[in-house]
């Protein structure tokens, strides 16, 4: 295999007998200055190119006589001669030998030819060192500053001694002949433009073709796209694309030459006066937004009982009203940053005030945190009331989450915190501290972590774990599975797999495999059944292995197995169905806590349509049905919903639910359940929404003819600001 | 001034959390730009892991009905009487759009369905995706210039 250095160095080679073409083309319709001939394209003159005409191709033609080769170095392609010529004598300072001569357009259809090879052929460092502006190798003031030819200069093919070569060469210029729109075009489209120094079309072209699949061309574009930053000033910008870069590619001497670059524009002071007033300004900003939202909800239930058998009682009608409730909720999101800090704030408040007897108000935080982000080392710092987004934590905790990124490849976070459980208080103080390590990605698509986690309550071992989870990610799919050991216990407490891929013909399949102690395996758990939710009280009575085995005595298995697959039949309708098994283990008890049963394997599978623009132009409507087989039921459910926005302003949402279950006693139940809602959003800020519905169930069994009829309503607003 | 004004911002969360009773259900932590224009990346970071089941996104891209499967429902913090909505106020190539988070089990049939319906205020072309880190949501927008076209729409 040719090396990818050697096929660059023929790139700019037009080698179809160019003697010929020289002396006599057959055809002479175009034209080309001859800037000088070498004996060598190592040779070749280092000189600048005017602006006017960076835009031309340059490249080396072979000139063979009957004992040597030399090498020309020409400039193409003009229509005429005299444009050909005032191009020559804007170039008579550098190229006092140029001259004008004339080729045929085969020449030019040659080099197109050879440039489309250059782009099948993986590029070389030395192919990207030489479509770049010199300071892609070696650190230069940005742009404004660099002498205007400088980006010129670049479009030449490198100054080498590898020999010439009779076969069809490779170029790294004018890709522009590529499908409108492909990788080829776009790379050609964004080198070009970088050449031109129109940093924002080279921008535009090099992230359109980060957002195309994986290519050979997709690391070039990378680094291209963060040069095209840096050279347009925008710093901040250009160090984030470098970061990106050396995370999808740590390795390499490429990666060597971008950790310089990244090095040095830190290094490079900020010249604000090199950017244009159109550009953004860089210092410190604030960003808030948030939403404040009001609902009232109703609920009433009328139900109405008929014993069933000879000595049955009379009919019951009982009507209630289930649910009277404001419930006021509170996001708020404020950001302070700047190129290199990140300050954030968030804080999300739900009151639920009450208005029915017994039934208590209360007032939940979900969230109140402050996040420090420092960006130059991948730093950051989180304290406060947070979700436990990292691998291993509790799902939301009050504490601290630390990170601090050791390599472009690697970031180490240490948390600790007291655990926050919704819904469920205990009269013990949990307590954790863990340190885990992501990893990656490594070639843009791998990536994990591994970590450890400990959990005292009360003082003694609530938890300890090891963990580690793989991912695979490509633009087709992903896979990922995750393995959580808990060491006290000695026993698995989580582990999944789950993928979802899409195939070229656009069927997408997902998997998911799922096992998990639920609730999670903990100490903790061994108040369940109890008087007390404090540990510290059982342990006067019992002793900590004791505990242990009333927490796992108390502590099912899920086991969840589902595959399913979805694929567009037309442009408005696509098709899918799903199966899935899962079950639930039974637990042994406690003498406090009686032993559950296992629930049996579930089996269900659905069929599913979902249609895009079928009442309108952009609803989308789903049906579904499933069937639902355990061993003491089967259930069938239906279910229609219908999403659309009307005019600017309105939304609205229509659901039609059907369900009927069948149980191995004989006894039925059948609900179905209409529902409706309303958004209009005003002036972009303000959202009233009003939802209504109906659920109507019926219980038949030897015994008791029970049907129960609910009406239910929501009426609110939602404040986005 | 800005130091005043963080000392400030990292006040409040702090004293608020020392008196914080337990937190209600919360699907989504944050929506970020990650990338800037002109092809833009925006993350809808949830706070729990989820498996991707399907999704459909309306011919004009406004509409986009996403659903995934919660795996661990219990860091959400239980299931909510209301919807979790957010909204995001746009940026140079993203209009504003706002997330609407349905942790009902009728939305749909799988196991711990978590829906999401996203609702944009113009007709947009992007890709929906599961984040690498099963924890969020990417959506990948095609430049401004080529969102405006006519041919706007989704890409799957």
């Amino acid at each position: 295999m040719i090396p990818r250095a050697v096929l660059f160095a023929l790139a700019g080679l037009v080698l179809a007998g160019t003697g010929a073409f020289a002396q006599s083309p057959p055809a002479p319709t175009l034209h080309v200055v001859a800037l000088a001939t070498v004996p060598s394209v190592a040779q070749r003159p280092a000189t600048e190119l005017p602006k006017a005409l960076r835009g031309n191709p340059l490249y080396w033609r072979v000139l063979r006589s009957a004992n040597a080769v030399s090498y020309q170095l020409c400039l193409g392609f003009f229509q005429t001669r005299d444009e050909a010529e005032r191009a020559r004598r804007q170039l008579a300072a550098s190229f006092p030998e140029a001259h004008v001569i004339q080729v045929s357009v085969q020449e030019r259809e040659n080099l197109q030819k050879a440039t489309r090879a250059a782009a099948a052929a993986a590029p070389a460092p030395a192919a990207r060192a030489a479509a770049l502006p010199s300071a892609a190798l070696s650190p230069a003031p940005p742009a404004a500053a660099r002498p205007p030819a400088a980006a010129a200069a670049a479009a030449l093919p490198p100054p080498q001694a590898s020999p010439p070569s009779a076969e069809t060469p490779s170029a790294p210029v004018a890709l522009a002949q590529a499908p409108a729109g492909s990788a080829e075009a776009l790379m050609a489209e964004g080198r070009g433009a970088i050449v031109r120094e129109d940093y924002a079309a080279a921008i535009r072209a090099f992230t359109q073709l980060l957002a195309l699949p994986q290519s050979s061309l997709t690391r070039d574009a990378q680094e291209f796209l963060a040069l095209s930053y840096e050279r347009r000033g925008d710093t901040a910008h250009a160090r984030t694309e470098y970061e990106n870069y050396l995370k999808r590619y740590p390795d390499g001497e490429d990666s060597v030459r971008v950790r310089q670059r990244l090095a040095n524009l830190s290094a490079e002071p900020q010249m604000a006066t090199l950017r244009s007033p159109s550009e953004p300004q860089q210092g410190w900003r604030s960003f808030t937004s948030g939403s404040l939202s009001q609902f009232y909800y109703r609920g009433n239930s009328k139900i109405d009982s008929q014993p069933q058998g000879p000595n049955a009682l009379d009919r019951t009608t009982l009507s209630v009203v289930d649910q009277s409730a404001l419930i006021t909720s509170l996001d708020l999101n404020a950001r302070v940053l700047d190129d290199t800090h990140e300050n954030r704030v968030a804080f999300r408040d739900v009151n639920t005030r009450n208005f029915i007897g017994g039934q208590e108000s209360v007032n939940r935080l979900d969230s109140a945190y402050y996040d420090y982000k420092y960006k130059p080392a991948n730093a950051s710092a989180r304290l406060g009331r947070q979700p436990g987004n990292t691998a291993g934590l509790p799902g939301r905790f009050d504490g601290a989450l630390l990170g601090y990124g050791l390599s472009s490849g690697a970031r180490l976070n240490v948390a600790a915190g007291e655990p926050v459980v919704p819904g469920f208080s205990i009269d013990s103080v949990q307590r954790f501290y863990g340190v885990s390590a992501e990893l990656g990605p490594f070639n843009q698509r791998w990536s994990g972590n591994v970590y450890v986690f400990r959990q005292t309550v009360d003082g003694i071992a609530d938890r300890d774990a090891v963990g580690m989870e793989g991912r695979y990610f490509s633009p087709q799919g992903y896979f990922s599975s995750m393995v959580d050991y808990d060491t006290l216990f000695r026993h698995l407490n989580m582990a999944t797999a789950q993928g979802n891929w899409i195939a070229p013909w656009k069927t997408a399949f997902n998997v998911l495999l799922d096992y998990r102690m639920t609730p999670s395996l903990q100490t903790t758990n061994a108040i369940i059944g109890e008087a007390t939710t404090s540990i510290r009280e059982l342990l006067n009575t019992y002793t900590e292995e004791e505990l242990r085995q009333r927490a796992r005595a108390v502590t099912a298995q899920s086991a969840l197995a589902y595959a399913g697959l979805m694929h567009p039949v037309t442009s408005v309708w696509q098709l899918g169905a799903n199966l899935s098994v899962s079950r639930i283990s039974h637990t042994d008890g406690t003498n406090n806590y009686p032993a559950t049963p296992g629930s049996g394997y579930i089996y269900t599978s659905t069929a599913q349509a979902i249609g895009t623009g079928v009442f309108a132009t952009r609803d989308v409507t789903v049906i579904s049905a499933s069937r639902v087989s355990a061993d003491t039921y089967t259930g069938l459910g239906g279910q229609f919903t219908s999403r659309f926005p009307v005019g600017a302003n309105w939304t609205l949402d229509g659901a039609v639910l059907w369900y009927r279950q069948d149980n191995q006693d004989g006894s039925t139940l059948q609900r179905i359940s209409p529902v409706g809602r309303a958004t209009y959003r005003w002036r972009n800020s303000i959202s009233l929404e009003l939802e209504a519905g109906i659920e109507n169930t019926s219980a038949r069994s030897a015994f008791l003819q029970e049907d129960t009829r609910r009406y239910f309503f929501s009426a609110g607003y939602r404040w986005d600001f | 001034m800005h130091r005043f004004l963080r000392a400030v911002l990292a006040a409040i969360p702090i004293a608020a959390s020392w008196h914080a009773p337990q937190a209600l259900a919360e699907v989504i932590d944050s929506i970020e730009i990650e990338r800037p224009e002109p092809a833009a990346r925006v993350r809808v970071r949830f706070t729990g892991p989820m498996h991707y089941l399907r999704q459909a996104v309306s011919a004009d891209g406004v509409v986009a009905n996403v659903y995934l499967q919660g795996l661990d429902p219990e860091s959400f913090g239980g299931a909510p009487a209301i919807d979790e909505v957010k909204h995001f106020p746009g940026a140079a190539s993203v209009p504003p759009f706002t997330v609407r988070v349905r942790l009902d089990p009728r939305c749909d049939p799988a196991p711990n369905p978590v829906c999401i319906f996203i609702q944009f205020e113009r007709a947009v072309r992007y890709q929906v995706r599961l984040g690498e880190d099963r924890r969020s949501l990417l959506l990948d927008f095609a430049s401004e210039e080529e969102g405006r076209s006519p041919s706007a729409g989704k890409e799957r």
